[in-house]
């Protein structure tokens, strides 16, 4: 526990400390985030010896108290937090292009890591509130940083997000008139499917849906994403979202009644495909590269959506693997895919998906990594989207009354196939190539290839990693 | 010993790369069937190959097929060294040689092959090859005889490929020739096989391309083509049919039938033409006819053993004469004959007519005596008639090659070039004193009545001839043009090829165009609806609640 | 492990290391290049030797590490991947040598060259897989890899070529894997075994393994170019000659066409499929592709797309000769699947050869082109006579076994349908031939590029484009005329067929 709770306080100590110094040293967050990947590791070592553990703050019994939940998934996102951190931040202090490199850009990437940090460790319905809201300030501040062209999207989301919280916030107060607790293990043990209750989970639900960018609350998300720095961008598309992600995962599959679960289910998986299908659209229409790799992200969400809806709706704890796979292997892939895109069209001097014609022969190695992560977007084998979507066929495939959903995996494959390949073949135009403004960044094209290269390489530790998940998960 | 037959069908192959990279060869390039002679008279063991494939087995089954070997090698060292000289000055001449040489293999193994893939590969090589021969003059004639001959060879060799399979199944994957002679067959077997043999031996109906093939060749090649390519149509058909079935019995006397009607109708169509190697080749499908006859005969008849003689005797007889004759045309294209060369000439000819003293006229007393003792003695008639009538038509090949003849003498004498066309003149009256088998027919048909019976049909014919020329009966069909079905099938089919449709109608541009921007015009505006990204969210959770307190 | 179990592995990475290095070489390294591509070519060949040695001598190759639960990644050598392999192995040297000399000169080569080096690996890989998971997976690399690879050439038609590959191969490959995880939430994904894994399970549920065969088959129908799903081969072939000739001869075609024979016959198993009755309608489909295909052959002007078409329609003998379903037909089958591979590979590469040297794309510009190029024009002869299947050339020995198996399980149409196949394969070869051998040879070729001496005969082109396309023209004689002997891929084929029918 000591060392999940120093995985979520060295990133809120650098942050603090670098507004005080007023350094925006981007080599001495690097050294804390090496400090919080190696205490997330550790606790990730930590829970699998001795399995889960908590943490009661400032010594409160149970109902009032603020509790810090350590489960082993719970340190997996830990550690990949501090692993697509890190390499963000490694990115953010060498690339030539980066426009982050001297700004406010290392306390508020600290700041977000630790408000998502202190995300996955809470398990009460309030502190998730006020994580939410500070991932959220942090978040905006990040896109804000792009300058005059990025405010409109930063006040949108800005907007948004408060509103989130404000119906969230409603939910969580129904519940506590309603229980009288706000602790999710306690909450377990006593919720009802009665009315309140129903309408409190959706209040929750909704906020949470909004914040994550679920459709149909996606809008707000390709705008504020594309126009993001490309840190910023890589960060928000591969972590922030997945924080509501979480909540809800941990409030459907642990504190909901079973009949509302069952009940609410289908809604979300029908809205999952929904996502698959009207993002992958968007993706494959949009004229922008980052444009596209954010629509990306609203589709590539619809696959956990549906992984959340139809856990509930079949009370299929096998899914829970599903879900996480697709979390860590989407974060990876959006990671290096907005790399790569940051830096393709930043050295190319245009947005334009159509700027890419030629690129393989010019920026082969970025353009490989946008390659390689799209392959696992789409879910080729043997990559980490392949071992995801497989744990998601197989219990739809298993039972002939569930087959009716694997038209949305379907869809949705063929559809991610197409503007990932939109412009993959588009990179192999020899015939007219758009020339660089700039000689490419060997270093920051690597960089961008790295997760790619980790997503493909969970295939080498599949079955112990599957099967982890599915122990691991409660 | 037995592995010398692997000779037989590859001196021709292996001789094809001297061929092609060393000019010198050439000159003695006719040797190549003589390893098929000399296995002939060795007669080694049958050689099993089972590498070639399972049942593999080349050799020589019975005296049929060591006098078909024997012939056919003997043809087509004649024929080669004729070519030789022939072919001296054309500058083509490597690949005529190629395409000798190929069908030269194929044709020797057929008649060595013991089992049914050997056959069907030499039978395919040598069809195949025979292209190249067909059109080698590159005229316009040639090309389209040769596109007309490949069409119905390539239609021959699948008909026979499924005759083949066919054959092969219903004798249980067993692939002897030997063992299909006792094996029952059905009727698409049968059909397929008649099929495709008979496109290869060409009698009528099937034999529209001969007529444009054969002619179309150089001579040498004309030769072979007539005098032993053909055969091979009608040695498939008695190799794989059975000797006896029922089913068989009920094709008899259509196939017999057919025959006869080749027969005459080569006869008829025959003496329409203008062109000396057309009659020839029209003799061709005549002679092949009573060879079909003569097939019907041994199918039928309770002594096979001497109607399969006969059927030996005349492939033998008709190949020789055949041979003899087109060279001789080729011959006479070229510079003048002397008188005695049209002596020697007039040989072949008469002995087709079935001559006493020639193996012509031993084999049409054996035919007559045969179709006698098979109880159709009513057909005699019809055979006698056939005599006049080939009487009739080879003349008219001589008379025609008599008026084509160059005015120039000949330069200067070649010895190879007498020597293989005088001996295969004279080999219709010098083998049936060689050869045991035909001697004694000849000798059976010196008697009075027999000799009287082959030659007054010959006196008809030329009292006919003489009243025809007297009287210039001629004049009435000079001006007769024939139908050639056959050829003007094969210019349609190729222009049917040449002449692609169009693709399928794309949808017209404009149709296209319009629902484009209508389409994306519905996007435009669902795109801006997604544009104002806060109300429309909020918009969201608004109607979300309301429908969740309702 | 023992060196048994790490032998499949070695023969996978046998290609794919040097392609991953060749992958970081700078385009004027070409001494290493090449190096690094042949000895990557031999170390297969060698190895591969090794394996068929081994597996002759009854040793058992196999490496597996966990992949899924249920599903562990192995990689075996048995009869029937022995023989895919060793296509490929054979294949890919003279493809490579090829290759360098078709490539000689061009830009991004070594992108090629990688990519080319994945490509084998892939179907290595594909060839070796010992269950429906390792082989779907090998089947997505493939079209991955093989992508670049078709619109190496960057133009427009390149790449529309492309992405209409990539829209088939990749739905395809999406079919083939719900197909696969059909059957794995059934039975899980036991090994290839000769006569199926799944008889023991019949009975469960009819339409879950209709359905899962229904997947399977239009997954692998899309490589194997099964009629509505042929679309990608035809316009696939602007790509370079040696892609083309290892798309339709080795790589993709055949990946499919063998993904058709593994699930008949090692997880169906040939007592399921005649239960269900499963292999009527593909049998059906089969024959009117192969007929489908030569028609519209029939109707190109552009060589390569008649030879694409052409494609098109020879591969479904392999499918016809396994859904026939009987020991005899399922060995023609077989063979032919590398009798085509050898035969086209052969077209391809001479099609190759005129358009590199001659520029000749379009039939009608063939005439007389036998005597510029006669070997080349002799060896691409070889495999237009042994598509008709004229003897003694391969093509003979495939349809040999087809009629005779068809006859056997009394399909007696199926006899109409190859003799009209050889007839309309006659009608669209021979008057290549013609043109070639006899067609009138303009004075001067307007643009004759001078390779090699320049001169017909062994000059008459780049020695590295002349000599891949004697070898398998050569081989391709020879695999037909040996047919009977023990190391001919017949014999090879017969000895698989005897395990899968229990013979």
């Amino acid at each position: 526990m000591t060392a999940a709770l120093a995985a979520l306080l060295i990133p809120l100590f650098t942050a603090l400390g670098l507004l005080l110094l007023r350094s925006r040293s981007g080599p001495l967050v690097i050294l804390t985030s090496l400090a919080t990947l190696a205490a997330a590791c550790w606790a990730l070592v930590e829970v699998t010896t001795s399995g889960p553990q908590s943490l009661h703050l400032g010594d409160w019994p149970e109902p009032l108290a603020i509790r810090f939940q350590l489960q082993p998934i719970t340190a997996l996102l830990l550690v990949f937090t501090a692993l697509i951190h890190l390499l963000v931040a490694v990115y953010a202090a060498r690339s030539r292009h980066c426009r982050t490199r001297d700004t406010d850009y290392w306390p508020l990437s600290c700041l977000l890591q630790g408000s998502l940090n202190a995300l996955w460790l809470s398990s009460d319905l309030f502190n998730w509130y006020v994580t939410l809201e500070l991932l959220g300030l942090a978040a905006v501040a990040l896109v804000a940083l792009s300058g005059r062209k990025a405010y409109g999207p930063a006040l949108n989301y800005l907007l948004l997000s408060l509103g989130a919280s404000l119906v969230y916030l409603l939910g969580v107060a129904l519940i506590y008139g309603r229980y009288g607790v706000l602790d999710i293990t306690l909450l377990a043990t006593q919720t009802e499917a009665d009315q309140s209750t129903r309408v409190a989970f959706w209040l929750m639900t909704l906020g949470l849906m909004l914040k994550a960018a679920l459709w149909p609350l996606h809008l707000w998300l390709p705008k504020a994403h594309a126009s993001a720095p490309t840190a910023v961008s890589a960060l928000l598309s591969a972590l922030v979202v997945k924080g509501p992600l979480f909540i809800l995962w941990r409030l459907w599959s642990e504190a909901a009644p079973v009949e509302l679960a069952i009940e609410t289910g289908p809604l979300l998986a029908i809205a999952g495909v929904a996502a698959l299908l009207l993002g992958g659209w968007s993706a494959l229409r949009t004229p922008w590269l980052k444009s596209l790799v954010a629509y990306s992200t609203v589709a590539q969400l619809g696959y956990a959506l549906m992984a959340l809806g139809l856990l509930m709706h079949w009370q299929l704890p096998a899914l829970d693997a599903a879900l996480w796979l697709f979390v860590l292997a989407h974060g990876l892939a959006k990671a290096s895919m907005f790399l790569a895109a940051g830096e393709l069209q930043a050295t190319l001097g245009s947005k334009r998906v159509s700027a890419l014609r030629g690129t393989t022969e010019t920026m082969p190695v970025a353009m490989f990594a946008f390659a390689v992560a799209g392959g696992s977007l789409i879910g080729l084998p043997p990559s980490g989207g392949f071992l995801a979507k497989w744990m998601l066929l197989e219990p739809m495939l298993g039972q002939s009354e569930h087959w009716p959903w694997v038209a949305g995996i379907l869809l949705g494959t063929l559809i991610s196939a197409g503007y990932v390949f939109r412009v993959v073949a588009l990179a192999f135009d020899r015939a007219d190539p758009v020339p660089p403004d700039f000689k490419p960044d060997r270093f920051a094209h690597w960089l961008a290839m790295l997760p790619a290269l980790v997503v493909w390489g969970l295939a080498l530790v599949s079955q112990p990693l599957i099967a982890w998940l599915t122990g691991a998960t409660p | 010993m037995a592995w010398l037959w692997l000779l037989v069908p590859l001196t021709p192959l292996l001789l094809i790369l001297p061929t092609l990279y060393w000019q010198r060869a050439t000159r003695w390039i006719w040797l190549a069937p003589l390893p098929a002679g000399v296995l002939a008279l060795l007669q080694p063991d049958s050689l099993r190959l089972p590498g070639l494939w399972p049942g593999a087995r080349w050799g020589l089954p019975d005296d049929t097929a060591l006098a078909l070997l024997v012939f056919t090698a003997g043809l087509w060292l004649l024929a080669g060294l004729f070519a030789v000289w022939n072919q001296a000055a054309d500058s083509r001449r490597r690949r005529f040689w190629l395409f000798w040489l190929l069908a030269l293999s194929g044709n020797l193994l057929l008649l060595i092959a013991q089992d049914g893939a050997s056959f069907y590969v030499g039978f395919t090589l040598m069809s195949l090859s025979a292209f190249g021969l067909v059109i080698h003059s590159g005229k316009t004639e040639a090309r389209r005889a040769g596109r007309l001959y490949l069409q119905l060879a390539i239609m021959g060799e699948l008909l026979l490929f499924m005759g083949l399979m066919l054959r092969v199944h219903e004798a249980g994957g067993d692939m002897e020739l030997a063992a299909w002679q006792g094996t029952p067959i059905g009727t698409a077997t049968l059909i397929c096989l008649l099929l495709g043999f008979g496109l290869k031996a060409g009698f009528w109906p099937l034999h529209i391309w001969l007529p444009a093939a054969h002619p179309a060749a150089p001579p040498a090649a004309s030769a072979v083509l007539s005098g032993a390519m053909i055969k091979a149509g009608i040695l498939g058909l008695s190799r794989f049919l059975p000797e006896s079935s029922e089913l068989i019995g009920g094709w008899l006397p259509l196939l017999a039938g057919i025959g006869l009607i080749s027969a005459f109708f080569g006869v008829v169509v025959g003496l329409l033409q203008r062109r000396d190697k057309t009659v020839l080749a029209y003799s061709s499908v005549s002679q092949v006819g009573y060879l079909l006859f003569v097939l019907t005969l041994v199918l039928t008849a309770d002594t096979p053993a001497l109607a399969g003689l006969l059927l030996m005797l005349y492939v033998v007889h008709h190949g020789l004469a055949k041979g003899a004759l087109f060279l001789g045309a080729g011959l006479v294209h070229e510079q003048r004959l002397p008188r005695w060369g049209w002596a020697l000439m007039a040989l072949p000819a008469l002995a087709l007519a079935g001559l006493p003293l020639t193996s012509g006229g031993a084999v049409k007393t054996l035919l007559k005596d045969q179709v006698e003792q098979a109880g159709m003695a009513q057909l005699i008639g019809v055979l006698t008639l056939g005599s006049a009538s080939t009487l009739l038509l080879v003349s008219r090949a001589l008379w025609l090659m008599w008026h084509s003849q160059p005015a120039t003498r000949p330069t200067a004498p070649r010895l190879p070039v007498w020597l293989s066309w005088g001996l295969l003149c004279i080999a219709p009256v010098l083998l049936p004193w060689l050869w045991p088998e035909l001697r004694q027919a000849m000798l059976n048909s010196l008697s009075i009545y027999a000799s009287w019976a082959l030659l007054w049909p010959l006196l008809l014919a030329t009292l006919l001839m003489a009243v025809v020329i007297r009287f210039r009966v001629y004049r009435y069909w000079q001006h007769l043009r024939l139908p050639q079905p056959g050829l003007r099938f094969s210019l349609w089919a190729r222009r049917w090829l040449q002449t692609r449709p169009l693709s399928a109608d794309a949808p017209s541009l404009s149709a296209q165009m319009s629902t484009t921007v209508r389409l994306r015009a519905l996007e435009r505006r669902w795109n801006r609806l997604g544009e104002d990204v806060v109300s429309v969210s909020v918009w969201v959770i608004a109607l979300a609640v309301l429908w969740l307190l309702i | 492990m023992i060196w048994t179990s790490l032998l499949p592995l070695l023969v996978v990475l046998s290609s794919l290391v040097p392609g991953l290095l060749i992958f970081t070489l700078r385009e004027d390294q070409v001494r290493l290049r090449t190096t690094l591509n042949l000895v990557g070519a031999v170390v297969k060949i060698l190895l591969v030797g090794l394996m068929l040695w081994g597996v002759a001598n009854g040793l058992e190759f196999r490496f597996a590490v966990p992949f899924i639960p249920n599903g562990d990644l192995v990689l075996k050598g048995d009869a029937l991947s022995l023989q895919f392999v060793t296509l490929s192995a054979v294949l890919w040297l003279t493809t490579t040598i090829y290759a360098i000399g078709y490539l000689e000169g061009a830009p991004l080569r070594s992108r090629f060259f990688g990519y080319f080096s994945l490509c084998v690996s892939a179907t290595v890989g594909l060839a070796l897989a010992g269950n429906l998971v390792t082989f779907v997976l090998f089947y997505e690399l493939l079209t991955l890899a093989t992508f670049p690879l078709v619109v190496h050439r960057g133009t427009a038609a390149a790449l529309r070529a492309g992405r209409i590959y990539l829209a088939y191969t990749l739905g395809g490959g999406t079919l083939a894997l719900l197909g696969a995880v059909l059957l794995h939430t059934q039975v899980g994904s036991p090994a290839f075994i000769p006569g199926g894994y799944l008889q023991a399970t019949l009975g469960d549920d009819r339409v879950t393994l209709t359905l899962a065969f229904v997947l399977l088959i239009a997954g692998f129908g899309v490589k194997a170019a099964l009629f509505p799903l042929h679309g990608w081969l035809p316009t696939a072939m602007v790509a370079p000659a040696p892609v083309s000739a290892l798309l339709h001869a080795v790589a993709v075609v055949k990946a499919g066409a063998f993904g058709l024979v593994r699930v008949i016959y090692d997880v169906f198993g040939v007592n399921l499929m005649t239960e269900l009755d499963l292999a009527t309608p593909l049998l059906w489909l089969a024959a009117f592709t192969i007929l489908y295909g030569s028609v519209r052959a029939l109707f190109q002007t552009d060589l390569k797309r008649r030879l694409a078409f052409s494609t098109v329609s020879q591969v479904s003998y392999i499918t016809l000769g396994i859904a026939l379903l009987g020991p005899i037909a399922a060995v023609g089958g077989l063979v032919h699947l590398v009798h085509q591979g050898m035969m086209k590979v052969t077209l391809f590469y001479c099609a190759g050869n005129f358009a590199e040297t001659l520029h000749i794309h379009k039939i009608r510009d063939l005439d007389g082109v036998g005597r510029r190029m006669p070997l080349t024009m002799a060896a691409f002869t070889v495999g237009a006579l042994g598509m008709i299947g004229v003897p003694p050339v391969a093509g003979f020995i495939s349809k040999w076994y087809l009629g005779l198996g068809a006859l056997e399980v009394g399909a007696d149409w199926v006899l109409l349908v190859l003799a009209g196949s050889g007839l309309l394969n006659a009608l669209y070869f021979l008057p290549l031939l013609y043109r070639g051998w006899f067609g009138p040879a303009p004075t001067h070729w307007p643009h004759d590029e001078k390779l090699g001496t320049g001169r017909p005969g062994l000059g008459e082109t780049h020695w590295m484009l002349l000599w891949p396309a004697l070898t398998t023209a050569f081989l391709a004689l020879l695999i037909g005329i040996l047919a009977g002997t023990g190391l001919s891929p017949l014999n090879w084929a017969q000895l698989t067929v005897n395990m899968e029918f229990d013979l």
